[in-house]
């Protein structure tokens, strides 16, 4: 089909609408209430366009196109209804643009500059319309708002879930949460992108500089293994606001709050931010240039007077490619082999049998391709965030999504439907289940990480295994850190190497290391007090060891009270780097910020580590160019043949005790990050109990429940009906009163 | 001609009952066409034929709306137009409560010509106590005879029909603001294209036709489709209710041929009160231009004649003013309507209409000065046009028109901070 605008031919397809069209042809038009990624409500009427033969010039948004439609975004009859639609808006905004945060960037300014009058006729009181306190992340200045309703549109159709509405009508018509709500959906930031104008402010960005002073600089999330792509905005090296970068096969044009929000945690007053060296039984502070060589010193005294196999090394999932092939590169350089990035992890014998990476199975774009996407121990509103946008789309187009868990959670999407069961029950369930559903479908199951905190991780993957052949399912892993993808296919686990080369005499395991009374510890980016499966086991080998060295950005009690030496080193922001995604997309940027001086950048340390072993020196540059012809040999179509071996099922009484990965929990980074833990979502930190237990327990107050033979109390805890029998959730995992296990079996004390 | 069709039972004894709707043939049609099996094109060709024109205001051949729906078997509705809001007008309010089956038969009529098997009657908020009782109570009786509701007359034709009450908004009087409001949401009128025959309530191909229009089908059905082609005057068919308010001795509801003279109308509502001098006339409601006296009296009241002098015959609420009237006044208390009862979803309506209250109440309190005038002239045709629905259009018609035939009035009242004729 053919159109003209201005004079000039358009190739169009039929069921375009005239912005459309424009937009591809990057002709101007002026919108406010108009985004691609909403319904169309034509409301603002900013869009106002003449076309040939229509008396009243018509919205370029909600009007289709026809054969041969002559449209003019520049004749008078469109330059007068436009500035009418503009000067209709002015009449009742503030104009307080010296004082707003949208200055700058404003659609508002920059839309009344190009089609606007310099004056106005209106003489009477301006709307003043009252704030309301809607959340912590978002400010309000709602007497600016100008009602374009792409905020109600976004909670509505991509957040799915509604939380702003328009009350009143006419000239007091007033976009409002429900009652005396607020907004806590987990994708709320996007609002702030979304408003046209200061309405819906970024709260932690408020009045900290100009939006024309700031410097944008492009990251990719280090919160989920999503990979969202974002824009730093910094002021003076500081990072004061994150917007989305458009990527199209990711996260469109959304980030999650934790994306946009979690960036906080860098600016913790954990921050550690000196060089430390334990003697005589007290911290001191090493000279930075000075670390690494007592580092150096500390690790071949220890190889000298053990033998390799009594140095264990932890890497987080949350460190950089880069950071993940040096440090392998550096101790398997070393002769050490017990590496392990898994530290949630308790069962470890289903690692031979695993695919060289975890991934998605499908791209993100992909997701709406399947007729059934069947979840396994994930929630994808708390956990994957972004994940809700895409899978709300895939309902759209007919997708249906199952969910099975060991606890009750809320989506925001539709989900066909929901099995909530216990550990156990899920166990006996898979291995004989069949979704009748799903028959001759396309299939996708998604594994989510709490699975991998099983204590019976590897019996529960085999049955899954089973039920995925049984209904001719694809398989797809959602992993707990944003690059545990790097963490397997870089070698940083102790039975394969770079590239996932399978090693005759494989190391021990993040749990082995534990129980194995090593001499030496290394951690790297960890934080013990929540990045480990059993942190009392953690704290019993950090007692028994003689070295404990930690590479780390925050100071923990428990690195302060355990560590021999502290290296104070970059986060994600402060040092080039690269994550892998979760389709297995390589994504790399630059340094957003310079650290105070004494933090050292933590490739930079690895690098200097290999220096001092005489082995090769690296830079970003040649790391990458190693790393992408690494990945480039991979085949990774290749499957790897599940093992035979059969697993009892535990057909134990015993109690099921988990732990839900909490959003704003998730890392380390995010935990620390001060206004997402300000949230409803953060405030969540109880333990629920299943009303058998209660109803067993002849002490009604205090349970006491008995893990590894030691006894603890809870005593501050809810019933919950929906709960699977034998079941208790902590709620957040982020708990420091409680440092067992993150999921086992644990018995009941009378 | 005394013909009367709407209006046929009002002087009844007990004119909402089955008893007297039976009397004056009521149901036959319907009966009728239900043991004919009449084909659902002959009813709509019969419709259109007659010449049947929308009585809410548009004017559109109802005949002809109704063919606009697609005919493959899916679900269809019909919704009756009932939250009569305009100012000026009371027709449907009588209707509804002295001869609700009228609207009954005419809904099923519809429903079975359009393929609907459910059929939704939306009443105003204000209808609550007196009009939404006898309906409904209509609607029971309906039902209980079998003329309503499943395998009706063992015909094995099933039409069910609701009735709902608005809570108040004038907006919902739009068609698409109307099924907004029936699918529980903010009554705001939709875009069209789509047009509710092809996308309608929940999405499915949906006829909205006035109560006056589906009161008068049946009778329409009974007769010839030129019987009722003939009785307009002139080039005008049928016959309209006209609701007369204003300074009058008799004002109320008259059913009478189109092209009726005014002078006719005027003579029925018994003259202007105390024998005043008819000063102005809104020949269709609030929305429509306001008429200067002089012009009206040359009008017949129908479609065409009243558009030759810049107006719209509308709802048929004709508001007579006399040489009282003061047209500032006037024009402040309509735009306060509109002010009041635009959604807030188009830019131009919800800031525009403030804009003139509050301009027009400046002039009333003596503090406006001649270059508003042009100001109200300007906003009101920024708006017009320019709005999703014809709401804005209502709000900004009064304002020109006012200005155009009674400018002299205005400039005086911004000159002298009083009114001309007090």
């Amino acid at each position: 089909m053919k159109i003209y605008i201005n004079n000039i031919e358009y190739d169009a397809n039929p069921d375009e609408t005239i912005i459309q069209v424009a937009d591809r042809n990057n002709i101007k038009i002026p919108r406010f209430c108009y985004h691609k990624h909403l319904s169309v409500v034509a409301s603002c009427r900013m869009c106002l366009v003449e076309i040939e033969g229509v008396k009243f010039a018509q919205p370029a948004c909600s009007t289709p196109i026809k054969e041969d439609m002559r449209i003019s975004t520049k004749s008078s009859k469109t330059k007068e209804a436009q500035k009418s639609t503009m000067e209709f808006l002015l009449i009742n905004h503030p104009l307080d643009c010296p004082i707003c945060d949208q200055a700058g960037e404003c659609e508002l300014q920059d839309v009344s500059l190009k089609h606007g009058d310099d004056h106005s006729k209106y003489l009477e009181f301006k709307r003043v319309v009252v704030d309301k306190d809607i959340s912590p992340l978002i400010s309000t200045e709602m007497t600016r708002c100008i009602h374009c309703s792409r905020c109600v549109r976004f909670g509505e159709e991509v957040a799915g879930n509604k939380e702003l509405g328009l009350i009143n009508r006419g000239e007091f018509t007033e976009i409002r949460a429900f009652i005396e709500d607020g907004v806590s959906s987990e994708l709320s930031g996007n609002m702030i992108d979304l408003c046209p104008v200061g309405a819906l402010n970024n709260k932690l960005y408020s009045y900290k500089a100009r939006t024309w002073d700031l410097k944008q600089h492009p990251i990719i999330s280090p919160h989920d293994c999503i990979g969202s792509n974002i824009f730093y905005h910094v002021y003076n090296n500081e990072i004061v606001r994150a917007i989305p970068k458009e990527n199209s096969d990711i996260n469109q044009t959304w980030l999650s709050d934790r994306d946009r929000f979690g960036y906080q945690g860098i600016y913790s007053k954990d921050r550690c931010y000196v060089s430390k060296h334990r003697k005589n039984k007290t911290l001191e502070r090493v000279d930075s240039q000075d670390i690494i060589k007592k580092v150096n010193n500390a690790i071949n005294s220890s190889l000298d007077k053990n033998t390799s196999s009594k140095i264990g090394s932890f890497i987080s999932a949350q460190s950089t490619s880069e950071e993940m092939f040096l440090f392998q590169n550096l101790l398997r350089k070393l002769g050490i082999k017990n590496i392990d990035h898994r530290t949630n992890e308790r069962d470890f014998d289903y690692q031979d049998t695993y695919p060289l990476m975890p991934s998605l199975g499908c791209n993100i774009n992909d997701l709406s391709e399947y007729d059934n996407i069947i979840l396994i121990g994930v929630n994808i509103k708390t956990e994957y965030p972004i994940l809700t946008v895409r899978l709300n789309e895939s309902v759209k187009q007919d997708t249906k999504i199952y969910s099975y868990h060991y606890f009750n959670m809320d989506e925001d999407f539709p989900v066909e439907k929901k099995f909530v069961m216990n550990n156990t029950d899920l166990l006996s369930l898979f291995q004989e289940h069949t979704l009748e559903s799903c028959r001759n479908k396309k299939n996708l199951l998604v594994i989510g990480p709490n699975i991998t905190y099983f204590s019976n991780q590897s019996v529960f993957l085999q049955a899954l295994d089973k039920f995925a052949k049984n209904i001719n399912s694809q398989i797809g892993y959602l992993t707990d850190f944003c690059n545990s993808t790097s963490g397997w296919i870089l070698g940083n686990v102790p039975h394969r190497t770079i590239g996932g080369v399978k090693l005759d005499n494989p190391g021990l395991n993040a749990t082995e290391m534990l129980e194995n009374d090593l001499s030496t510890l290394i951690f790297y980016n960890l934080d013990p007090e929540n990045d480990f499966h059993n942190s009392s086991a953690l704290i019993n080998s950090l007692q028994k060891s003689e070295c404990n060295i930690f590479f780390t950005s925050y100071l923990t009690p428990i690195i302060e009270k355990y560590a021999d030496y502290i290296v104070p080193i970059s986060t994600y922001a402060e040092s080039d780097g690269s994550f892998i995604n979760i389709e297995g997309r390589f994504q790399s940027f630059n340094k957003v910020i310079t650290p105070n001086s004494n933090v050292i950048d933590g490739w930079r340390a690895l690098n200097e580590l290999n220096i001092l072993n005489n082995h090769q020196a690296y830079t970003i540059e040649s790391i990458r160019s190693e790393l992408s012809s690494t990945l480039s040999k991979i085949d990774f179509t290749s499957k790897i043949l599940i093992d035979k071996k059969k697993y009892e099922l535990d057909k134990s009484t015993k109690v099921h005790k988990n732990s839900l990965r909490h959003i704003y929990s998730t890392d380390q980074i995010v935990r620390r990050a001060k206004s997402l833990n300000e949230t409803i979502q953060a405030n969540n930190k109880s333990v629920y109990v299943s009303r058998d237990i209660f109803d067993d327990s002849e002490n009604k107050k205090i349970l006491k429940v008995v893990e590894n033979n030691r006894v603890f109390k809870i005593d501050n805890f809810q019933i919950r009906d929906d709960l699977p029998s034998r079941t208790i959730v902590y709620s957040s995992s982020f708990n420091n009163k409680f440092t067992e296990s993150k999921s086992t079996f644990v018995s009941l004390k009378k | 001609m005394n013909v009367k069709i709407c209006t046929e039972t009002f002087e009844s004894n007990k004119p909402a009952s089955l008893a007297t709707y039976l009397k004056y043939g009521g149901y036959e049609a319907w009966k009728k066409i239900i043991t004919e099996k009449t084909p659902k094109s002959s009813i709509v060709e019969k419709i259109k034929n007659s010449g049947l024109r929308g009585k809410g205001g548009a004017g559109f051949l109802t005949g002809l709306k109704w063919s606009f729906i697609p005919l493959e078997n899916k679900q269809k509705y019909l919704v009756c137009n009932s939250d009569e809001s305009e100012p000026g007008t009371c027709k449907d309010r009588d209707i509804l409560r002295y001869n609700p089956h009228s609207i009954i038969e005419g809904m099923l009529i519809a429903s079975y010509a359009i393929g609907a098997s459910v059929a939704y009657n939306y009443l105003r908020g204000e209808f609550i106590d007196e009009q939404k009782r006898v309906f409904d109570e209509a609607l029971k009786i309906a039902y209980q005879e079998n003329l309503v509701g499943k395998d009706i007359l063992s015909s094995s034709v099933s039409i069910d029909i609701y009735s709902l009450i608005g809570a108040g908004a004038y907006i919902v009087g739009e068609e698409t603001a109307m099924l907004e409001s029936i699918e529980g949401k903010r009554g705001m009128p939709r875009i069209k294209p789509p047009f509710p025959a092809i996308k309608g309530l929940f999405g499915k191909p949906t006829i909205i036709n006035n109560t006056e229009t589906l009161a008068s089908v049946p009778k329409i059905m009974r007769n010839e489709p030129d019987w009722y082609k003939n009785i307009g005057i002139g080039d005008s068919e049928g016959i309209k209710m006209f609701c007369t308010s204003g300074h009058l001795e008799k004002p109320g509801n008259y059913e009478i041929p189109l092209g009726t003279p005014f002078r006719d109308l005027l003579e029925l509502s018994g003259g202007v009160l105390n024998k005043g001098e008819l000063k102005a006339v809104i020949p269709g409601g609030s929305s429509v231009p306001v008429v200067k006296g002089e012009t009206m009296l040359q009008l017949n009241m129908d479609y065409e004649s009243i558009s030759s002098a810049g107006s719209m015959l509308g709802s048929g609420g004709v508001i007579v003013m006399d040489h009282t009237t003061c047209m500032v006044s006037v024009l402040q208390r309509i735009s306060r309507f509109y002010y009041a009862e635009s959604c807030g979803q188009c830019t131009p309506c919800r800031e525009g209409t403030g804009w003139l209250y509050k301009m027009l109440t400046n002039i009333l309190e003596g503090k406006g000065t001649i270059s508003d005038l042009d100001t109200l002239n300007r906003i009101a045709s920024q708006i017009e046009g320019h709005c999703i629905c014809a709401l804005g259009d209502a709000a900004a018609m009064p304002v020109r028109s006012f200005l155009k035939n009674f400018w002299h009035e205005f400039e005086y009242y911004v000159d002298k901070k009083q009114s001309m004729v007090s």
